[in-house]
């Protein structure tokens, strides 16, 4: 009975938090009446929010920012994945290429983003670039790590057997590098997003980013922060949907409830 | 020595693997410009002062940020850790905005605050916050309980309890939370800087873009890695000074 409560109180109190953070926007600016430009009322922008999606005007631009994410995503993960797997399994390559990887994650990555863009030119193309180097760093810092703290004496269990390396690395390596692999990709799906962003503020003809800067730009602040609430809502529900796929896949893992994880938020 | 060694032959060989490509492959300098031309436009950049305006107006702005943001994520921080009702109701609501594209708020901060130093401090500001505050209100809760205990019965008061135990314990978290936030303050800036600004190292590289000056482009890349690399290592030195234990 008090864990069922104790749960309710913590799906709530956030909740009640937000409704009144919105009554506080809400009384201020029927209070103060700002010019709409500045502050719009909390109601236009969720109703803006409502006809962008329903009527649809907003639809391609969310549709381009997922779609560059994803893809971007899928590649720098993939890179990540198979550059760590190969540099620990082979110590000469991590030798000499480990210390380069550190160097270039000492670069501030978004900062990159207008030399993407004079590689890789206008379109979906330098978001996924982008995208795909930012996810890169902070799953790859995990995955190494995941993949080198493995139990010695499990490890000697494997060699006594005469595993085979592939052998090794399934059954053993991969599986105890799981949940630092996901709190990787946790970190990488945010990261995802944010470089999309950036990258549409730079170049793009289409995209959240470019949606919200262009009506700013136009003054039309209403609908830049629907936009911005829409990209909150997709941050929100990718990384709700890479942990609840953590959770299933490595089952085997709690971990530590309420406190978030320390996970060196690599610098973007 | 290895330790040392190693990065630097690394370096080395990279240095060369891109000289020589740019070399033999007649790269356009307008695509990858040779070693050679990113050290000279560094030389122009920052020894003949083209860059020190930018790298002046981006830290200024960075280290405004900084301090504003961290000290409200500190601030929080330890409120809601003394008051675990309070942090019920904030604290989720912190971790999901985590997981948002905080940045996306810069063209509205320019809207709001103008295209000057303003809009970039509150962004850096903004970013700081959130591992600053995190990593306090995870620290908070880090301290030994029998150490807790102890005080508790010896009748301590909340405060001394906070200045001896809780505090101290705390405080590796939030160096920690300081150290991810004295580079995301650079990233914040730049970031504004790229939307609109009048100067900047953001401003520099995306204004460079247009014109196609790779090298000096790659010049201010470097300027601000290496700024974000001393940040982050007086950080470092401050944490190793001031957390002795």
């Amino acid at each position: 009975m008090l864990r069922v409560t104790d749960k309710l109180v913590s799906l709530l109190a956030p909740l009640f938090t937000i409704t009144v953070l919105f009554l506080t926007w809400y009384a201020a600016v029927t209070l103060f009446k700002p010019p709409s430009h500045l502050i719009p009322s909390p109601d236009d922008v969720l109703l803006r929010l409502w006809s962008g999606i329903v009527g649809g005007d907003m639809l391609p631009h969310i549709g381009a920012t997922i779609t560059a994410s994803l893809i971007g995503y899928c590649i720098g993960v993939a890179i990540a994945l198979s550059l760590a797997i190969l540099l620990t399994e082979f110590p000469v390559l991590e030798n000499s290429f480990y210390p380069l990887v550190l160097c270039f994650q000492s670069i501030p990555k978004v900062s990159i983003a207008p030399l993407v863009f004079v590689w890789v030119g206008f379109g979906m193309q330098s978001q996924v670039a982008l995208v795909a180097l930012i996810c890169f760093f902070p799953l790859f810092t995990s995955a190494f790590a995941g993949l080198k703290s493995v139990d010695p004496n499990l490890s000697n269990m494997f060699r006594v057997s005469n595993a085979g390396r592939l052998h090794t690395m399934l059954h053993l390596r991969i599986p105890s590098a799981a949940p630092q692999l996901f709190v990787g990709l946790e970190i990488s799906a945010s990261f995802a997003l944010v470089g999309c962003v950036v990258m549409e503020f730079i170049n793009a003809t289409q995209g959240t980013g470019f949606l919200i800067v262009n009506s700013s730009n136009t003054l039309d602040t209403t609908t830049s922060i629907a936009a911005m609430f829409a990209l909150g809502i997709l941050g929100l529900i990718s990384s709700a949907l890479v942990r609840a796929a953590g959770q299933k896949i490595v089952f085997w893992h709690r971990p530590a409830t309420n406190i978030v994880n320390l996970a060196p938020r690599s610098a973007l | 020595m290895r330790r040392i060694l190693a990065p630097l032959a690394a370096l080395t060989v990279l240095l060369a693997v891109w000289h020589y490509s740019v070399f033999f492959f007649s790269v356009d300098p307008t695509v990858l410009p040779s070693p050679a031309d990113v050290g000279s436009a560094l030389y122009t950049g920052l020894v003949r002062g083209t860059l020190h305006v930018h790298v002046l107006a981006t830290l200024k702005a960075a280290a405004m940020g900084f301090v504003v943001g961290c000290c409200a994520g500190v601030g929080l921080g330890v409120l809601l850790g003394e008051f675990r009702v309070g942090a019920r109701f904030i604290f989720p609501v912190v971790v999901a905005l985590q997981a948002m594209p905080v940045v996306a708020i810069a063209p509205l901060l320019i809207v709001w605050l103008g295209i000057g130093t303003e809009s970039k401090v509150f962004l850096a500001a903004i970013v700081c916050f959130f591992p600053t505050f995190v990593n306090t209100f995870s620290g908070m809760h880090a301290s030994k309980s029998e150490l807790l205990d102890l005080y508790k019965a010896a009748g301590a008061s909340r405060w001394l309890t906070l200045r001896d135990v809780k505090l101290p314990s705390a405080a590796h978290f939030i160096f920690t939370g300081l150290q991810i936030a004295v580079v995301l303050s650079l990233t914040g800036c730049v970031v504004g800087e790229f939307i609109a600004a009048t100067s900047g190292l953001g401003y520099v590289i995306k204004s460079l873009a247009g014109q196609l000056d790779v090298s000096m482009m790659f010049a201010a890349i470097f300027t601000l890695s290496a700024l974000g690399m001393a940040c982050g290592l007086l950080v470092r030195t401050l944490h190793r000074a001031i957390v002795f234990w």
